[in-house]
């Protein structure tokens, strides 16, 4: 058997069983070919579960260690990892769980749960995000009057927008609080802006203005045409580059 | 901006550095020349995550390890992947990058589970000229590791010691040589873990791992969860004698200790290298 069929037959067997023509290529001293194989399937299956705990730590508390097992076995066989790199294994997950929720009428109390993985997975995104460099307010002072409509902001690696239907926040709050009996699900129907400050993921509920205004800046829309689709415009971006949420700038034809 | 770090290489004995003790090692500053991060575990490209491993680098070594590169595998290789990693190496100036003998990796899916390659000359050609492009993107010479096996192939036809020899002279590499993994496979699969020591070219050896496995029904595993085991601590000496003072690691990764426990760890090793160490500058 040449190697690439070799390792094709080997990742299908971690995939769900063991090729015939694979068992009968292996050996051990005491194994047999399907427990060798099983060996490995369960530590491939055992490090993408635990990647995943580690990313949607308070999904995982709200269903319990069982049902999440079931869910990342899931996982693994309907998303299978296409990067070496782990941190980017769980990009999919929220997917999954509005596959399950909408499959599955017993999960209806849970049906907030793609959206409260959805913020977890940004926060894990703003958690490792590249740096950003401060912004460059002199520079910025000195764009030429005629030269300002072209003005474009970066906006922070770190940052993302999400719109929940559900208190996603709330019951995020009350499980690192250790409260998940507070769970309700009144109210919702928020914006929220996930970003990092002082180096840790933050939070914050912003005003549908400000995550049309901040989605407009991410397609890179120059401040012309931000200006024209949005009053108050000076008194938000200071916010903003207060906050850390802007780290930068180019004119609309340069490169970014 | 790039920090500035004192150029040190890595060298006597360190630990391998695990999320759960960073803030240990932070406030206690433990006297180590040197730590081994994993790469699947540190691959930030900013926020604490990496700002932490800025301070740990101020005072320590550090060197990269990782098991998900697929370097045997016969997809494209993951170059995104090899490029965030080379991006780490140069921000935190790493003595040097290792990675496991195997593959993880076909038809575009990824185990992120060390899985192992047939001995046989086709892997040897194949996994050399991986190492080769993997080299010239880092910019710098690999060190690959042995892998702990559970199973054989019928097909193989060379041994460990001669497939890992073989594959550093013509890929140019360096070996790190994980004593764990040597005595797992001795047990599992009857390889001599003496043999495949004096079969490996001495001036390719830079690094060696000690950790401790799991027996799982007389069946070893390289499970990096209990101190390192008698057998193991006796082909550290062997492995000293033959590779004189080679920079040691101790590796805990599951059921983790305290960090004291570690650091005794790398005492004992500490210990058992000056004393092979000494032997031998007395030797006639």
């Amino acid at each position: 058997m040449n190697l690439s069929r070799l390792q094709t037959l080997f990742i299908e067997a971690l995939q769900g069983e063991t090729p015939a023509e694979l068992k009968t290529q292996i050996h051990s001293r005491q194994l047999s070919a399907e427990q060798c194989i099983e060996l490995h399937r369960h530590n491939s299956r055992q490090t993408h579960e635990q990647a995943l705990a580690e990313m949607f730590p308070v999904t995982e508390q709200l269903v319990g260690d069982e049902f999440f097992h079931q869910v990342a076995g899931e996982y693994d066989h309907s998303f299978p990892a296409e990067t070496a790199d782990l941190s980017h294994f769980g990009d999919r997950f929220p997917i999954l769980l509005l596959k399950l929720t909408a499959r599955h009428r017993e999960l209806d109390k849970l049906r907030f749960l793609p959206e409260l993985a959805r913020l977890e997975w940004l926060l894990h995104y703003a958690e490792t995000a590249a740096d950003d460099r401060p912004f460059d307010f002199t520079t910025l002072r000195a764009v030429d009057k005629d030269d300002q409509d072209r003005v474009t902001f970066k906006v922070s690696h770190a940052l993302n927008v999400m719109f929940s239907d559900y208190p996603v926040l709330s019951i995020w709050r009350a499980h690192q609080q250790r409260q998940p009996d507070a769970l309700s699900l009144e109210g919702g129907s928020e914006w929220l802006c996930i970003y990092r400050q002082q180096d840790r993921p933050a939070i914050d509920v912003i005003p549908p203005t400000v995550a049309t205004l901040l989605g407009e800046m991410m397609q890179g829309h120059p401040l012309g045409q931000l200006a024209e689709h949005f009053a108050n415009l000076e008194r938000h971006l200071p916010a903003m580059v207060r906050q850390g949420w802007l780290s930068g700038f180019y004119l609309a034809d340069q490169a970014a | 901006m790039m920090p500035v770090y004192k150029p040190w290489p890595a060298s006597g004995v360190g630990i391998g550095l695990r999320h759960e003790h960073i803030q240990a090692v932070l406030a206690q500053k433990p006297k180590l020349c040197w730590m081994e991060l994993l790469i699947d575990q540190h691959l930030s490209s900013g926020g604490a995550p990496l700002h932490q491993l800025e301070q740990i680098r101020h005072n320590y070594a550090l060197t990269l390890h990782g098991t998900s590169l697929s370097l045997g595998g016969c997809d494209p290789l993951d170059t995104v992947y090899l490029q965030r990693v080379k991006k780490l190496a140069r921000h935190l100036a790493t003595s040097w990058l290792s990675e496991a003998v195997g593959f993880s990796s076909a038809n575009g899916q990824f185990s992120h589970e060390l899985l192992p390659l047939p001995y046989t000359e086709e892997a040897l050609e194949h996994l050399c000229g991986r190492i080769r492009q993997a080299q010239d993107i880092l910019g710098q010479r690999l060190l690959l590791a042995n892998p702990a096996r559970y199973l054989q192939f019928n097909h193989s036809t060379l041994s460990e010691g001669e497939f890992l020899a073989a594959m550093a002279e013509r890929s140019d590499c360096e070996l790190l040589v994980d004593l764990n993994n040597l005595y797992i496979n001795e047990h599992n699969l009857g390889e001599p873990a003496e043999q495949t020591l004096t079969a490996l070219p001495a001036g390719r050896v830079r690094e060696i791992h000690l950790s401790g496995y799991h027996d799982q029904h007389g069946h070893l595993l390289g499970s990096h969860d209990s101190p390192v085991q008698p057998a193991v601590w006796q082909l550290f000496q062997r492995a000293l004698e033959l590779f004189g003072d080679t920079p040691t690691l101790v590796e805990w990764d599951q059921q983790l200790p305290p960090l004291e426990r570690l650091l005794e760890e790398a005492q004992r090793a500490r210990q058992l290298m000056k004393k092979v160490n000494d032997r031998q500058r007395q030797a006639p």
